[in-house]
């Protein structure tokens, strides 16, 4: 069974930033926010208590894909989400337009010195790297409110 | 080597040069170590603290965010307060955002004309003008530039101060987002006297470790462990759990938590404000700083219900703040003062947050206040009819806004005037130095454990409970007896130590994980070769380079030795009561040993 990243609870985020880093130091191979396909962010600074993750929900007809100008540049992945091809994928040849389709802002953003898209694969290492249980990995199929 | 340029900003000509030290992240790693010798090339010896001459240096650590919970940054500079080695570290983001904007630390020359505010990125740094950010409060400041800056979101972080920093109240601390500051001996007021209200960092570099690590595969298992020992070990539950104030219990069942001014080491009411009630009462949340999955920073929920709204009282009048809160707030603002509600205590800290003002100096400043006042010292005309009571949170609360908006100047110098500058201005103009609790004029922190705690605050080249942990050294010794050379030599060696961690920059809450054979697993994955006798070495040279520092700035140990507070020895502690002739005796064998050791009189 496929399975995609879900944020289940994100009242639990502390901020810590151990999802953004784990994606960019194990996915990537950096050290990055910039490159991390998933991000953290307050809601109106630390006092709030309040944060954001933006990440790619793995939908299973996913918007940024029929929109993609470049051949080959995007597909998608088996159990929702999109997987980028990041040698035919190049910004500079298109709109962004996988980025502006997306209706979650930030989900998918294109990385300025790759000049490439950068989305969540549906690995999971972030999952395993947050001290909370904000993120898990659900089985696809399940229509539960988030 | 990890992009390392120090920017160099001179306000005063706004001029901006990028200057690059490889010979010292070389030889010193990163951190206090490096930061050390750039406050001493950068601070000639007679310069007045609050003079533009001053420099205010910020570095990150040598291994910022490769690893979890290294997550600090230093802040150098002259001491307002001291009057000597100003040393102080700040979590929340900004070492993230120093080493994502491509640099490895600040160096803040001169004073701008005007009030200005640095913007920070890794191809572009702008002194922008901060007219209309003037006065604004830390939490206020921090929600325009967040809104100024939208792009940086999550990656940014904002250093700023407060009125209290602007005005030159000499223990003015720095806020970093919002929960974390450089609190101590006073980097707000020197902030402040160069005319910089805030710093923006934006962190959008991305670094590759294949350039950086020398073996990724036992890089990832190197991480894996220190964040299991993090998340998954007991070594860390206290701050994940509790936070700092879990220590107000057993300090208070050992007679160590300081209480009235100092005059008791129980607070008969310490249950009341524990760490354990604190989390099932208040607590809203937690959060945490970049890089550490521990989230030690407990964030209550202060209800205030407010009154004389034009639509007429009503009990649906209330708003919510969250505050943040520390055991060494707890102390100083709570037994310290004697107030037992926990919400009196979370307005004085929402209080001293909001004006930028370091509040374990502040809240040794209002007990002083208070106990001068119960004594007939200062007088209710001094006050300006403000009564200090303590138990009273009014005359706290309202002694704090005058103190922090520096009501009288050079001219008409009033009792909050001098409050502002610090005890040691107090105790000269009025008198009352036997219970003005200080040393080397700065408030220590929040134990009255034994003899160690004060030798260890009086020799720490901060003079901070942090510097040795004199506190430890008091509650190992309950059950044994220590001999002074051992004593000194643990508190020495432990110094030694932290300024490796102060180097790398790790949260000292987590020394117990980055022991000296993990901290050289770390730096060989960085490709920092550093045998562990090489690193006793560097901590060597370290502390003597402080001391020298130090001693440029004219710090005497002579001339506290002698001098230290007569409380110290009336205060009950968990030794009962310390003899003058044991502290002098410690210092002595410290002033021995010194020489020794780095061949240096003091």
């Amino acid at each position: 069974m496929y399975k995609r990243l879900r944020i289940e609870h994100l009242e639990r985020c502390i901020g810590c930033y151990q999802c953004s880093l784990a994606c960019a130091r194990v996915v990537e191979r950096v050290i990055s926010l910039d490159r991390s396909s998933i991000r953290v962010k307050t809601l109106g600074g630390y006092s709030s208590g309040s944060f954001a993750v933006v990440v790619c929900r793995g939908c299973i007809d996913p918007p940024c894909f029929p929109v993609c100008p470049i051949d080959g540049a995007i597909k998608p992945r088996k159990g929702g989400g999109v997987l980028i091809n990041r040698k035919s994928c190049d910004a500079s040849q298109c709109h962004q337009e996988c980025v502006r389709e997306c209706p979650i802002p930030g989900a998918i953003h294109v990385d300025s010195e790759l000049n490439n898209a950068v989305v969540c694969r549906q690995c999971g290492t972030c999952v395993k790297h947050c001290p909370t249980g904000v993120l898990i990995m659900e089985e696809v199929g399940i229509k539960q409110g988030y | 080597m990890l992009p390392n340029d120090i920017i160099v900003v001179d306000l005063s000509t706004e001029s901006i040069t990028r200057k690059k030290v490889p010979d010292l992240f070389e030889k010193f790693i990163g951190g206090v170590g490096v930061g050390i010798h750039l406050l001493d090339q950068y601070v000639p010896a007679n310069v007045d603290p609050l003079n533009s001459d001053n420099a205010l240096i910020f570095l990150r650590g040598g291994i910022s965010t490769f690893f979890p919970i290294v997550s600090k940054t230093v802040a150098l500079f002259r001491s307002p307060v001291t009057g000597d080695l100003g040393e102080s570290y700040a979590g929340g983001r900004l070492s993230m955002a120093l080493l994502l904007a491509g640099i490895g630390g600040i160096v803040i020359l001169g004073k701008a004309k005007k009030t200005s505010y640095l913007i920070i990125e890794k191809d572009n740094v702008e002194v922008k003008r901060a007219g209309p950010l003037s006065y604004m409060y830390t939490s206020t400041i921090g929600r325009v530039l967040r809104e100024a800056y939208p792009t940086g979101s999550g990656r940014r972080s904002i250093v700023r101060i407060g009125p209290a920093g602007e005005n030159q109240v000499r223990y003015g601390s720095i806020n970093v987002d919002s929960f974390r500051h450089f609190g101590r001996l006073g980097g707000g007021a020197v902030m402040g006297s160069k005319n910089l209200k805030a710093l923006i960092v934006i962190g959008n570099d991305t670094l590759e470790l294949n350039k950086y690590i020398s073996d990724e595969k036992e890089y990832r298992s190197l991480y894996q462990k220190i964040w299991e020992d993090c998340v998954k070990t007991p070594v860390m539950r206290k701050y994940h759990v509790l936070g700092t104030p879990e220590n107000i219990l057993p300090l208070n069942y050992l007679k160590g938590l300081p209480t009235r001014n100092f005059r008791q080491s129980e607070f008969n009411y310490a249950d009341q404000i524990s760490g354990e009630r604190f989390v099932q009462d208040y607590l809203s949340h937690r959060v945490s700083c970049n890089t550490c999955p521990v989230g030690c920073i407990h964030i209550a929920s202060l209800r205030e219900q407010y009154k004389d709204s034009p639509a007429g009282d009503s009990p649906a009048d209330i708003h919510t703040i969250s505050v943040a809160y520390d055991y060494e707030l707890l102390y100083a603002l709570g037994t310290n003062l004697e107030l037992k509600n926990p919400m009196d205590i979370l307005k004085l800290i929402e209080l001293t947050e909001k004006q930028g003002v370091d509040s374990i100096t502040m809240g040794l400043v209002l007990s002083w206040l208070a106990e001068a006042q119960e004594k007939g010292l200062i007088t209710l005309d001094d006050t300006e009819g403000i009564s200090l009571r303590f138990g009273e949170l009014k005359g706290f609360m309202q002694a704090i806004k005058k103190i922090c908006y520096r009501i009288g100047d050079k001219d008409a110098r009033n009792l909050f005037w001098y409050a502002g500058e610090g005890l040691h201005a107090l105790t000269k103009q009025y008198g009352g130095e036997d219970y003005a609790i200080m040393i080397n004029k700065n408030p220590p922190a929040g134990y009255s454990t034994g003899p160690y705690t004060i030798v260890g605050h009086t020799i720490g080249a901060r003079h901070s409970h942090l510097d040795n942990a004199g506190y430890s050294l008091d509650q190992k010794n309950l059950t044994k007896d220590i001999d002074a050379e051992s004593a000194i030599m643990w508190l020495v060696n432990e110094e030694e130590w932290r300024n490796i961690l102060n180097s790398l920059i790790i949260c000292l809450f987590a020394k117990q994980i980055f022991t000296p054979s993990i901290v050289v697993d770390c730096l060989h994955q960085l490709k920092i070769p550093k045998s562990e006798n090489e690193l006793h070495e560097i901590s060597l040279s370290i502390q003597k380079k402080k001391i020298e520092v130090k001693q440029k700035f004219g710090f005497s140990i002579e001339k506290i030795k002698y001098n230290l507070p007569n409380r110290f020895y009336e205060m009950p502690t968990s030794f009962g009561r310390i003899a003058p002739e044991k502290i002098q005796e410690l210092i002595e064998t410290y002033q021995y040993l010194v020489q020794s050791r780095y061949g240096i009189t003091i």
